[in-house]
């Protein structure tokens, strides 16, 4: 029950109160945060990566414009701008012996073998999400419930190093005890989104209230690119990561039937402690 | 024209026309002059210039003459006239002083009363230069403003037995210019400033150590008592920081504001201090070969030389320290305005438009156990000639001296790190670079510096078109940082501006604040950890964002009420090698990004190593209840070497083509906002004594990787890299290591956005920009060297501009997992903070 609940309750038993008798005032600041209870934060956060943000749904989280093949140029054409490569520990350049390229080995070399992502970009918003300092014990804020039925969860042999010693910790060189009322006492960051209400409708195929995650996501292409012989460890052009020439073994896309975002719904809080 | 030198002092005066008028008699005393002493005979200076004002072709001030270490400070061409508040030059300059002796009322202890009354007047000063290098200048200052000073002592003047001296020191309305080479380069503007000093009562005298000034409640070895009413500092230094390009406009006539300026930040800093000291000493840069006696332990053995700062030249330093006046303290006080404030946020221009939104830390709390809030008990200020340096920092032990003392051997990690005086490099015209050591600066040196305080109230504060504030609203919410053994060498160069390389500002940076283990493990005996970084709750720098009043009853400092996020017990350090600080003309009416203050440094490196996590705050008492008290998450170690460009840039006005922010990109408009850009070449510079100018041991490590299969040495060198660990495992870490090539943050915004401007009733503070890698970063990065060679090695080119973006080595613990590589990419990513509504 709400503080607002309580007091209205409050105000209707006890008799002689003259509920509605004075006049109604608009709620200051102090009044309206004891009516929510949190004087939390709430982030925001965007990310595009060689995707472009538009107030324009239908391009918001599409590929970058630009000129193909100029630095920052759009992702699409042979070798364009939207790549990024990995290459695995043991593909690197080396002889067929397992030895650097440039000792004394005669074996022969082999180039370097890089996994390309090409074509690619992606696109993640997370408007709101609501930040807390709790106590993990504490019924006040969004912690857990202080209900005594939630201790027998806890488990003393999560919170041991391999030697059996408690790493909770006061900051004092003999630490604290493993104990329920430690734990409950425990700081931590509460998490959680905003609770969401969805629907789908069949007939428009439209969506709604999947807000808390958009992810747009794209790669176009993906392949095995190897580097020519005069690649150096220094880089450069004629190294796998700038080749295409190998074309495409896959490709992934995500997105919504409506937009480029394809929208998702999160519930539940998390309570991030550690020791 | 021949000048004579005088040490400290005017050396020569020249005042056209000047009429002195001495006034002895009778004389009008205000009501706290009257109040103040019994009415006797006072004298009266009332002086009014010529009507072209006052100059003065040459002051010097001479430190250490007729040694190896002489340096002269030079002021040139200072001058004072009348000035209206548009920056318009008057006739006359006038002051009055008043001086009147007495009795306090209550007393028959002698009173020495001084009032000093400026009338709006413009102070400027020509040319800073240092005196065996006068062909450089640091640039042009000028100070527009009225003030005025009191003072109230019994007792002669500067009786340091006294301790109810009353002090006030005054600018109002005051603007201040600062350009780097002659008009019509760009300027900076403080605009709108206020400065007050006003020390209610307390102590002003000379003593022993130098000049003190103190409040009465400055007297407790265990930090403040209970708040003296009669007994605070009560300060302001507030003013909006604005950038010009008079060349833009054609403006014929320097320091004008005219409403051509653009606004870049608000900064403000209000209430009262208590619990003050503030000791003015002789004394500067000490030398950097004096050992400290007696020798520090560690482990039992000595650690060798350690730098003794009591062994100082000519100079000037200054010890400070204080506790912030807080909330309850101002309610105690009956005075909300006592409160310490700093506001931070949104300047407004110079037009006819001063919305803005700020946002005001307040509620300012010492983190108890902590003796003071502030505590800096070494700041010195020298003029040095050449290499007269006072040895390097050691980044990691809590002691400084040389590799072969303090910084050298032991059981723990630590490195020397000095970027010596004297050494300019880097530069394409070679007329900037002296690399022989013979380079004059102008040195800022500080040891032990702790900030230990906190603010734990949050309040945006919104002004209408008028300046006049609107709406407010208040969080209970602190945005923490606390610095832990702030220690740091300034030296300042003159000249560098590609516009006139003669004139500007160089400046080699030397800047650590380290955690340090609270006590001695008593386990290891071969090293004492307290001398050592470690994790430090109750002294450490903590970054955090913190939620001040968890129960929300109203009430702040009780038990376990507070708690704090972020990145805490962190160690960092900066080092910039000849960082050019250039104030940046832009070259399109409207557009900003490619001018503002930019710093650029070829060789600059940043180690951090913290722990993202939080914990309990103390309560009013210093204790932490019953419990866990600290969060560890995940540690995580930093370390950037290469070159960097930072350029903060001032707001484009909104609906402009080069805002960016608009209805049709981002959905909103930004107003006011400080705009930034970054350009920064990842490299493993392996730079050591061997192959830079005036630099020791700069690099994490000098070995240098060179891929797959090296010596084991070469896999030693991480180069640039950033590392996460579990905090109970920092050897297991995954590490992205050897990171190379160019990044760069372009279209920055910082903006604080009015809480009915987006229609959700929410103030919010947004931040973004787009972080170009590779290929794409080529334009801004070539934007940023412009001007520049290799640090390390003067004559030699730096690479273009869109280096790829590498990271040669993934790493798990010691497994390599393998390379990223990304040729281009460009990201943009916006952050928001908004209150839960």
């Amino acid at each position: 029950m709400s503080w607002m609940t309580r007091s209205l309750l409050l105000a209707f038993l006890l008799p002689g109160v003259p509920v509605g008798a004075t006049t109604l005032h608009d709620l200051n600041d102090e009044e309206l945060e004891a009516v929510s209870g949190r004087e939390g934060v709430i982030v925001g956060l965007e990310m595009y990566y060689n995707a472009q943000k538009s107030a324009t749904v239908a391009l918001d989280g599409t590929a970058i414009g630009g000129t193909a093949g100029a630095p920052d140029g759009n992702c699409t054409g042979t070798n364009n701008a939207c790549r990024l490569a990995l290459q695995l520990a043991g593909r690197e350049a080396r002889n067929l012996d397992n030895t650097k390229i440039g000792g004394a080995s005669t074996a022969q070399a082999v180039q370097g073998e890089w996994l390309v992502i090409k074509d690619a970009y992606f696109a993640l918003k997370m408007p709101s999400l609501y930040l807390d300092a709790s106590l993990m014990g504490s019924g006040t804020n969004m912690a857990l419930s202080s209900a005594a039925a939630y201790e027998t969860f806890f488990d003393v042999g999560r919170f041991l190093n391999s030697s059996g010693t408690c790493l909770l910790t006061d900051g004092s060189a003999s630490g604290t005890a493993c104990t329920t009322a430690n734990i409950k006492n425990t700081p931590a960051l509460a998490m959680r989104h905003a609770a969401s209400t969805t629907s789908y409708n069949t007939t428009t195929g439209v969506s709604s209230g999947y807000d808390n995650l958009s992810l747009s996501l794209k790669i176009g292409r993906m392949a095995v690119e190897y580097d020519t012989a005069a690649c150096t460890y220094t880089g450069g052009a004629s190294c796998g990561y700038n080749q295409d020439t190998k074309g495409s073994f896959l490709g992934l896309h995500i997105r919504d039937n409506n937009a480029p975002f394809a929208g998702i719904a999160v519930g539940g809080k998390m309570y991030l402690y550690g020791f | 024209m021949k000048r004579k030198r005088v040490p400290a002092s005017l050396s020569l005066l020249f005042i056209p026309a000047a009429a002195l008028a001495l006034a002895n008699g009778p004389v009008p005393l205000d009501d706290e002059g009257l109040g103040a002493v019994s009415a006797q005979d006072g004298l009266l200076v009332d002086f009014t210039s010529g009507p072209t004002g006052v100059s003065i072709t040459q002051i010097d001030q001479v430190l250490d003459p007729a040694t190896a270490n002489e340096a002269t400070l030079r002021a040139e061409g200072l001058s004072w006239r009348a000035v209206d508040g548009s920056g318009n030059l008057g006739g006359a300059a006038h002051t009055q002083m008043r001086l009147d002796v007495g009795s306090a009322t209550s007393s028959s202890t002698p009173t020495l009363n001084v009032a000093v009354d400026l009338d709006r007047s413009r102070i400027k000063l020509n040319n800073l230069r240092h005196g065996g290098d006068t062909g450089r200048s640091f640039g042009t200052w000028a100070l527009d403003a009225s003030g005025m000073l009191r003072l109230q002592t019994a007792g002669g003047l500067l009786n340091s037995a006294v301790n109810n001296t009353y002090l006030l020191g005054e600018l109002t309305d005051a603007t201040v210019f600062y350009r780097q080479i002659a008009h019509p380069a760009p300027y900076l503007i403080l605009n709108d400033m206020s400065a007050k000093w006003e020390l209610s009562r307390g102590v002003l005298g000379i003593t022993s150590t130098g000049l003190r000034q103190a409040t009465t409640d400055n007297s407790s070895a265990s930090g403040a008592g209970a708040v003296d009413p009669n007994s605070l500092v009560n300060l302001a230094l507030d003013f909006d920081l604005l950038y010009k390009n008079p060349a833009i406009g054609s403006e014929a006539t320097e320091f004008l504001i005219t409403g051509a300026e653009r606004p870049m930040m608000h900064f403000g800093w209000l209430g009262s201090i208590r619990n003050m000291e503030l000791v003015w000493k002789p004394g500067g840069v000490w030398q950097g070969t004096t050992p400290l006696a007696p020798a520090v332990t560690d482990g039992g053995a000595s650690v060798g030389d350690v730098y003794n700062t009591a062994a100082k030249t000519q100079g000037l330093n200054f010890s400070s320290r204080w506790d912030f006046v807080s909330l309850a303290d101002a309610t105690a006080l009956g005075d909300a305005n006592k409160e310490f404030r700093w506001q931070l946020g949104e300047a407004s221009g110079s037009g006819a438009d001063k919305s803005r939104v700020n946002f005001e830390l307040g509620d300012w709390v010492r983190w108890n156990p902590a003796l003071y809030g502030h505590n800096f008990p070494l700041i010195a200020i020298d003029a040095l000639s050449g290499q007269q340096g006072p040895g390097g920092l050691c980044w990691g032990f809590r002691y400084h001296g040389p590799t072969t003392g303090a910084c050298g051997g032991g059981g723990g990690s630590k490195q020397f790190v000095n970027i010596q005086p004297g050494y300019v490099a880097g530069f394409t015209d070679a007329a900037v670079n002296r690399t022989d050591g013979t380079a004059k600066s102008m040195a800022l040196m500080i040891r032990d510096g702790n900030l230990m305080s906190y603010s734990r109230r949050v309040k945006f504060l919104e002004r209408d078109a008028a300046g006049v504030v609107d709406w407010t609203r208040d969080f209970k919410w602190g945005l923490i940082y606390t610095f832990a053994n702030v220690d740091a060498n300034a030296y300042v160069y003159a000249g560098g501006n590609p516009g006139d390389l003669n004139g500007g500002l160089v400046v080699d940076l030397t800047l650590m604040s380290q955690t340090f283990a609270p006590s001695d493990n008593a386990a290891t005996g071969t090293i004492n950890e307290s001398l050592y970084q470690g994790f430090n709750w109750d002294h450490g720098s903590h970054l955090m964002i913190a939620d001040t009043d968890i129960d929300k009853d109203g009430i702040t400092g009780e038990t376990r009420d507070a708690m704090g996020i972020g990145l805490v017990s962190s160690s960092f350090m900066v080092l910039a090698n000849d960082m050019r600080i250039w104030v940046k003309p832009h070259a399109v009416a409207d557009s900003f990004y490619d001018g503002g203050i930019d710093l650029m440094s070829p060789q600059t490196r940043f180690a951090l190593s913290t722990t993202f996590g939080g914990g309990v705050l103390p309560d009013a008492t210093g204790s932490y209840g019953t419990g866990p008290k600290v969060i560890k998450a995940s540690l995580i170690r930093l370390n950037f070497e290469g070159l960097l460009n930072a350029r903060l840039s001032p707001a484009a006005p909104v609906g402009g083509s080069a805002n960016p922010c608009s209805a049709a990109v981002t959905g909103y408009n930004c107003k006011n906002y400080l705009g930034y850009s970054w350009a920064m070449r990842f490299m493993d510079t392996n730079y050591s004594a061997a192959n830079t100018y005036g630099v020791a041991a700069f690099s994490e490590n000098t070995t240098g990787y060179a891929g797959w299969g090296g010596s084991a040495a070469q896999l030693g060198d991480y180069g640039s890299y950033l590392s996460f660990a579990e905090p109970n495992q920092p050897n297991v870490d995954v590490r992205l290591s050897n990171i190379t090539g160019d990044a760069t943050l372009e279209q920055g915004v910082i903006d604080i956005v009015e809480h009915d401007q987006d229609g959700d009733n929410t103030p919010k503070l947004r931040i973004s920009h787009t972080m170009k890698l590779g290929a794409a970063a080529g334009a801004r990065m070539n934007d940023a060297i412009s001007g520049r060679n290799s640090g390390a090695n003067p004559s030699t080119a730096l690479a273009a501009g869109g280096q790829e973006f590498r990271v040669d080595r993934v790493l798990l613990g010691p497994a390599n997992l393998g390379r990223i590589v990304v040729p281009s990419a460009q990201i943009y990513s916006s952050l928001t903070l908004r209150p839960q509504p």
